[in-house]
């Protein structure tokens, strides 16, 4: 080629970039309220899902075998039936042990924030733009689940997050955490600027009404720290920890894990990928040990970068922990 | 309390989050001067211009979501092209497009009446890798240094001076502009050639 290599490039990048029109600005803003609106419509088929798909939900455990017309989408996986404790994580439906990963229907949502206790050993919250709340705290795995609803909305289910954080001051439902004693009547409210979140516990039976700070660690935007994640890590993994913990993740987005925590206690707990986050995937969890089985009790937060490392970080206790590829 | 399209908020003197004003001229200053080249940019990386026209779109919607928080970026338009990479190349977004496509018969990926040179360039693109390809675009299109390219793309910079060096090698049978580093290794094999182009 007689003309130097950038000049080359740069007239075919311009031909490209004469070929397209510019849309208006305003087709981009309505894309953009388009955007949210396909979000908010997920949310509520999520909570269809939830409301509906739990009837069934034992039913569907007990017909393992998948048709590729009838594979399962991350939603039906997000409403799958516990595993009985005792069931070994390997028995989970539609489980596998691909390495190559594939396309796969996230839900792509865009922001996330981390928060961190000041106590001395590590506690975190992290809020999703969808409402849902994760906190770690001390022996619990995966992480707890909870939701944040707008105080003034919590009947319209409305997310009360803004750009990862959540607003002025909400309330914090459904949490599964042992350790507040209460799964109701918690809120969260934003504090010194935005830097902090205060979560009050109200009163129960084992302690008085306390409140928990913590203070944000990270802010995600998506694309602007983090590569996403678009392919499934399925395979089988195991934390450093003596193997105590398993994850299982098919290929189909399932995702099941057995833990040994608390004196060699056996814990099981089947769900799915629903989320890609800037930071990660994120999958809800059904429990089968304690608590309610229709309605989700676990958070995992799974990171792979690069996609193709044997190793997974992943959010289900304390803080990240790496999990190594054994099958 | 729930805003859910437009700026980003921000931290009110009370601690409460607040949406602020949108600063539309702003963004659409911003928007006009770099869509078509960041289309260009993104065509470049991976030869699909229907996918880097609406990946770039795609992009500049999610700026709009938070652009009183992108726009403090130190270089917004780096942080739309990222996005806008990072979506032309997911598996799961040109699965819908190519169904999409499919329907609405859209036109070959092809750039029309490009000069035999150009086909020439094209050609040699398609002989190296993703990674590659990025880092000699985002290099000799773009104008980024290897350390700002490492930035942008979140490779630590040996990594990037080696996929640069690379796509060099690759490109010199075609790129007489490169023959000098080709000649320093054998021939790439095109058994690792993946992507749009």
């Amino acid at each position: 080629m007689p003309e130097s290599f950038g000049s080359m490039l740069e007239e075919l990048a311009d031909a490209a970039a004469s070929a397209v029109a510019l849309p208006g600005t305003d087709a981009i803003r309505r894309r953009a309220r388009e955007r949210v609106v396909h979000r908010r419509m997920a949310a509520s088929a999520l909570v269809l899902v939830l409301i509906g798909g739990t009837g069934g939900a034992w039913a569907a455990v007990n017909h393992h075998t998948r048709t590729d017309a009838t594979a399962a989408r991350p939603m039906d996986g997000a409403s799958a039936a516990p595993v009985p404790a005792g069931s070994p994580a390997s028995a989970a439906p539609s489980a596998s042990t691909s390495t190559s990963g594939g396309a796969y229907a996230f839900t792509s949502s865009d922001d996330m924030s981390i928060w961190k206790t000041g106590l001395a050993q590590d506690g975190y919250l992290m809020v999703f733009s969808d409402g849902v709340v994760a906190l770690s705290t001390a022996g619990s795995f995966p992480l707890c689940y909870g939701r944040l609803l707008a105080a003034d909305s919590a009947a319209a289910a409305t997310p009360a997050v803004l750009a990862g954080v959540p607003t002025s001051k909400d309330l914090l439902t459904d949490v599964t955490c042992d350790n507040f004693g209460v799964t109701s009547g918690l809120s969260v409210a934003v504090a010194s600027k935005g830097t902090e979140l205060v979560v009050t516990v109200p009163s129960n039976k084992s302690s008085g009404a306390y409140l928990e700070t913590y203070a944000r660690q990270s802010l995600f935007a998506y694309g602007a720290t983090f590569p996403a994640m678009f392919q499934i890590p399925s395979g089988t993994w195991k934390s450093m920890d003596g193997e105590n913990r398993t994850l299982v993740v098919g290929a189909d987005g399932s995702v099941s894990f057995t833990a040994y925590v608390n004196a060699g206690k056996q814990y099981t707990g089947t769900g799915a990928i629903d989320m890609e986050y800037p930071t990660g995937i994120r999958a809800e969890i059904y429990c089968a040990n304690g608590g309610a089985k229709t309605a989700p009790c676990g958070v995992f937060l799974i990171e792979q970068n690069p996609q193709t490392s044997d190793e997974l970080t992943v959010y289900g206790s304390y803080g990240p922990e790496t999990f190594v590829r054994t099958g | 309390m729930y805003s859910a399209a437009g700026p980003a908020g921000v931290c009110g003197a009370d601690g409460n989050w607040e949406v602020a004003l949108p600063d539309e001229l702003d963004f659409d200053e911003f928007y006009t001067a770099g869509f078509r080249r960041i289309v260009g940019q993104i065509y470049a990386m991976t030869g699909n211009l229907a996918e880097a026209e609406d990946s770039v779109q795609e992009a500049f919607a999610r700026a709009w979501q938070r652009w009183g928080e992108v726009r403090r970026y130190g270089d917004p338009e780096a942080w739309i092209r990222t996005v806008a990479y990072r979506l032309s190349i997911s598996a799961w977004r040109k699965a819908v497009n190519r169904r999409v496509a499919h329907h609405r018969a859209a036109a070959s990926p092809e750039l029309p009446g490009l000069s035999p040179d150009h086909l020439t360039l094209v050609s040699a693109l398609r002989k190296i890798s993703p990674e590659q390809r990025r880092a000699i675009v985002l290099h000799h299109l773009v104008g980024l240094t290897v350390a700002e390219i490492a930035g942008e793309t979140g490779s630590p910079e040996g990594t990037v001076k080696s996929h640069l060096n690379r796509g060099r090698k690759a490109l010199a049978p075609l790129v007489s502009e490169f023959a000098e580093v080709g000649a320093e290794a054998p021939r790439r094999s095109g058994t690792d050639v993946v992507g749009e182009w």
